[in-house]
């Protein structure tokens, strides 16, 4: 960044005398206190040294001229873990105490069996498909490769017969009996039902289940592509049927007229509805042909009540002092754009000007207005569009006759309901035809609400 | 030093592959020798042997340690007559050859003698699917290893050896005497190769898919045991794929000449044929198919490559070609050729030309793969497809390891496949022998070493218990 320094030697000019001794005093500091710091870092943190301690890592190992090199010996070794006297040499450090351990004798582990003898086993082990051999064969094997099964499985040769696969069921139930006649003292009973439990093997659901795996994973692509599609549709009818759910009860909810129903009403009418629509799995969005007509077969003073505005809420006290213009209720952050964008094409400004206090209670109630209109436009656009699909659907060209077509039959009615609107030919396509003072008093908006009710 | 579990105790570690041969000490990275496993032999040696002076007084030492040896080595040569009817002896040297106890001819060992041109010179390799077929071949590696390149005085040190999956009882009780009676190792270990190449890629379970020169294995790894009854395996490897490219030269009036009969050459353009004075060499026929070889797995190491995805003669001949010349100076551009060549390991069916009934029952290798892993119990397949291990000098074609992952990914099943190949060639290359330089310089490991004492005890037989 060029300073008023750099300027002046751009133009060849003597620097000030003031910012001499500005740089003379920046200088100072770093000079004095930088230690360990770099001039850069100091020139970012100045004075605020971190807590944390500088320690410039050396990369250079010292020479330590004071140890002394350690002594190692070429030395023959024995390996207590060895039955033999093995001896082999190797490096060590030389040693203090002669006697020392082998290091590496500590982690010879055996692992430790149950074992029977002939006696145990003529007494309570005794099996048609085992003999005494081989129950001693498996004993060795399972000793030999420690209990890894695979393995024994693998080399499991025994003449007699193939019986690999059970191996591991005969080891499990010579378990649980020895368990059960060794430990007899009562006072183990807890630890024998540890022991019982952590033993138990169920040979045939242990086939079954490996017989399983088997088929899982060996399908065809054809099949895990089917599976994968059914698993789709499932997911998606769940979905759907959460979502037309969803938008029945805000529909629900913004006209009000939930009490029709009574509790639970409108998910069990939208089940209905699905079903009788005759809709299959994945065919989209069905939006029910009766679950539009209930409300129309009500009365239209219902629905006329049932469409008043919802009671302004409560004034909420803000402490202290305040501009009246923050008073202004919020509105939803996903409405706004849409909100603003309605009060540009009413010519309104995004905030009143003056705001008095009628003028905001009156703006207040504008853009409520404006943001049930919205969502109420919107509803009718989907309604619409879901009528054209099931006409569509029916392909009838009795279409005319059911008067559920926007257009001129709609704009019929809403002229002959609308009482205060100021204009008319308002259709879906999002021109209100709402004049600019209209908006001041909420006739104007209300009865364009009105109207579009009445449509539905 | 404790902290890694290591205790160096000077061990040797021996891997005789088909095509190589690895020797070095246990703790290092890298064998400290690597020559080829075949050897030369010629019957009866020529008079006044020039220049191999040290060799030769070397070699009668040896002589008269092998002389000492019980009646077991006549058994053996039995067997190695047997097996010596695949290279057919050819010219001067088709003699048959009656070998007597003491070695009438002359061995020679090492990249540098075999390869050098001796007009009656065989060439033979001591294994045949892995398994030991000449013991006197044998011999002459492990001298050479241990006295010639190691230079080391065997009495000294333990040695660890790794063999194939799927070696007998019989040829490890063998290795067994010969390492004890004749060598005098204090100690004394067989591994199996997979094992020892999972251990060097540090897993315990692993599908070790091992593709050397004659033969291709899949062998299921648990815990540091070989799982026997899924080893899978088929004599398709490097040499058939050479094999193969020497028929693709032929079918295109290719003459695959040598490099010791070339005496001069001049350049020529692409595709014309070669302008070269030949020398007048007679050789026998072994010798001559080596040296071709040679040239041809050159060829393979500079030009072939597999394609990464299913074979595609359309996307292939797009890729660009490879140029490549011959000894001779025959030299031309390779584009789809050099993908048909490693294809073969995916698609023999197809790609073979001429197969022998043997090689019509090959299967693709990803398939081999599944095959093997499907042979395991159901609960351990997922890890299985978990940890591919890729490794030897066939794997090291460019997109191999991609092309094995594709082809595992398109047969149906749902676990989750994941390839270790490692990137480095060494490591690919002497995988075995890495591990069993790993596992010998542990400090858990020196307890099961098979001692002088246990073999005297308990005879040759204890390798079959110990060694699991």
């Amino acid at each position: 960044m060029a300073t008023g320094n750099d300027v002046r030697e751009i133009f060849q000019l003597k620097p000030s005398e003031q910012v001499r001794r500005v740089q003379k005093t920046e200088k100072k500091p770093g000079t004095n206190s930088c230690n360990g710091i770099s001039r850069e870092l100091y020139g970012l943190i100045g004075n605020n040294v971190s807590t944390v301690a500088f320690n410039n890592p050396t990369y250079k190992p010292k020479l330590a001229k004071g140890k002394k090199a350690v002594n190692w010996t070429w030395r023959p070794f024995m390996n207590p873990s060895r039955d033999d006297d093995l001896t082999l040499h190797h490096w060590e450090k030389t040693r203090t105490d002669p006697n020392e351990e082998y290091r590496f004798y500590k982690f010879n582990k055996a692992i430790s069996l149950i074992d029977f003898s002939e006696k145990d086993y003529t007494a309570h082990l005794q099996d048609s498909d085992w003999t005494y051999d081989e129950t001693k064969y498996l004993w060795d094997l399972c000793r030999r490769f420690d209990l890894r099964w695979v393995v024994i499985q693998d080399r499991y040769e025994w003449p007699a017969q193939e019986q690999d696969r059970m191996a591991l069921d005969r080891y499990y139930s010579i378990n649980r009996i020895l368990t059960k006649v060794r430990l007899t003292d009562s006072s183990q009973a807890s630890e024998k039902a540890q022991l019982l439990a952590s033993m138990a093997y169920d040979k045939n659901r242990e086939i079954e289940r490996k017989k399983n795996l088997e088929i899982l994973n060996t399908r065809t692509p054809e099949q895990i592509e089917e599976e994968e599609a059914l698993y789709l549709e499932a997911r998606r009818i769940d979905q759907n049927e959460k979502k037309i759910t969803r938008e029945r009860e805000n529909l629900l909810r913004l006209l009000n007229t939930r009490d029709i129903y009574g509790p639970g009403g409108p998910a069990s009418a939208g089940l209905a509805g699905q079903v009788a629509g005759g809709g299959g799995p994945g065919t989209g969005i069905i939006i029910p042909s009766n679950s539009i007509t209930i409300p129309s077969s009500s009365s239209s003073s219902d629905i006329l009540a049932a469409a008043t505005l919802p009671p302004p809420k409560k004034e909420k006290l803000i402490p202290g002092a305040y501009l009246r213009s923050q008073k202004t209720a919020p509105i939803v952050s996903t409405k706004q754009q849409r909100v603003q964008s309605t009060l540009v094409q009413l010519g309104l400004p995004f905030k009143p000007a003056m705001p008095t206090a009628t003028v905001i209670a009156k703006w207040d109630q504008l853009t409520n207005n404006i943001v049930t209109l919205l969502d109420l436009k919107k509803q009718v656009d989907k309604l619409e569009s879901d009528v054209k699909v099931v006409k569509m659907r029916r392909g009838s060209g009795s279409s005319g006759s059911s008067g559920l077509i926007p257009g001129s039959a709609g704009a019929g009615t809403a002229a002959g309901a609308g009482a205060g609107a100021s204009s008319a030919g308002s259709t879906a396509d999002g021109n209100f035809g709402v004049k600019r003072e209209g908006m001041t008093d909420e006739a104007g908006v209300s009865g364009q609400v009105k109207k579009k009710k009445k449509k539905e | 030093m404790g902290t890694y579990g290591g205790d160096e105790v000077a061990a040797l570690v021996l891997s005789v592959g088909h095509t190589w041969t690895q020797a070095g000490y246990a703790g290092e990275d890298t064998p400290k020798s690597v020559f080829p496993t075949s050897v030369g032999w010629v019957d009866s040696p020529p008079e006044a042997d020039q220049g191999d002076d040290a060799d030769n007084s070397e070699d009668t030492q040896m002589q008269d340690v092998s002389q000492g040896e019980s009646d077991s080595n006549n058994i053996t040569k039995k067997d190695a007559d047997g097996g010596d009817l695949a290279p057919m002896p050819v010219g001067a040297a088709a003699v048959p050859k009656k070998k007597k106890k003491t070695l009438r001819g002359k061995y020679y060992v090492g990249d540098g003698e075999i390869s050098c041109w001796r007009s009656d010179m065989e060439i033979k390799s001591p294994l045949k699917d892995g398994l030991v077929e000449d013991w006197d071949a044998l011999e002459q590696i492990w001298d050479h290893a241990f006295l010639k390149r190691l230079r080391c005085d065997p009495t000294e040190h333990p040695l660890i050896i790794t063999e194939a999956a799927w070696n007998t009882r019989e040829i490890r009780e063998k290795l067994t005497e010969l390492a004890f009676e004749k060598y005098n190792f204090p100690a004394f270990f067989v591994a199996k190769d997979a094992v020892m190449t999972a251990f060097a890629a540090g897993r315990p379970h692993a599908l070790v898919v091992d593709s050397g020169g004659d033969m291709t294995s899949v062998v299921p790894v648990y815990d540091g045991y070989v799982l026997r009854k899924g080893i899978m395996r088929q004599s398709l490897g490097g040499d058939v794929l050479s094999e193969q490219a020497l028929m693709q030269f032929q079918s295109n009036n290719v003459d695959v000449v040598p490099q010791y009969l070339v005496a001069k050459k001049s350049p020529v353009e692409v595709g014309q044929k070669p302008v070269a004075t030949l020398r007048d060499r007679p050789a026998t026929a072994s010798f001559h198919k080596m040296m071709q070889m040679r040239v041809i797995h050159d060829f393979k190491e500079s030009v072939c490559q597999v394609s990464e995805s299913t074979y595609n003669e359309q996307n292939i001949t797009a890729r660009p070609q490879k140029p490549y010349e011959l000894p001779d100076g025959y030299n031309n551009n390779f584009g789809a050729d050099r993908f048909k060549i490693p294809e073969i390991m995916f698609n023999p069916k197809e790609f073979l030309r001429n197969p022998t009934p043997e090689q019509e029952n090959f299967v693709g290798l990803p398939k081999l793969i599944y095959n093997s892993a499907q042979s395991c119990d159901v609960d351990f397949r997922p890890t299985l497809f978990s940890n591919i291990v890729l490794t030897g000098g066939n794997t090291l074609f460019p997109g191999f390891a991609d092309r094995v992952h594709w082809e595992l990914n398109n047969i149906p099943h749902s676990y989750k496949v994941k390839l270790h190949a490692p990137g480095n060639t060494v490591e690919r290359k002497c995988g075995s022998w890495l591990g069993g330089s790993i596992m010998a310089s542990l400090g858990t490991f020196h307890q099961l070493w098979i001692s002088r004492k246990e073999y005297s005890d308990t005879g040759a037989g204890i390798v079959n218990k110990k060694c699991v």
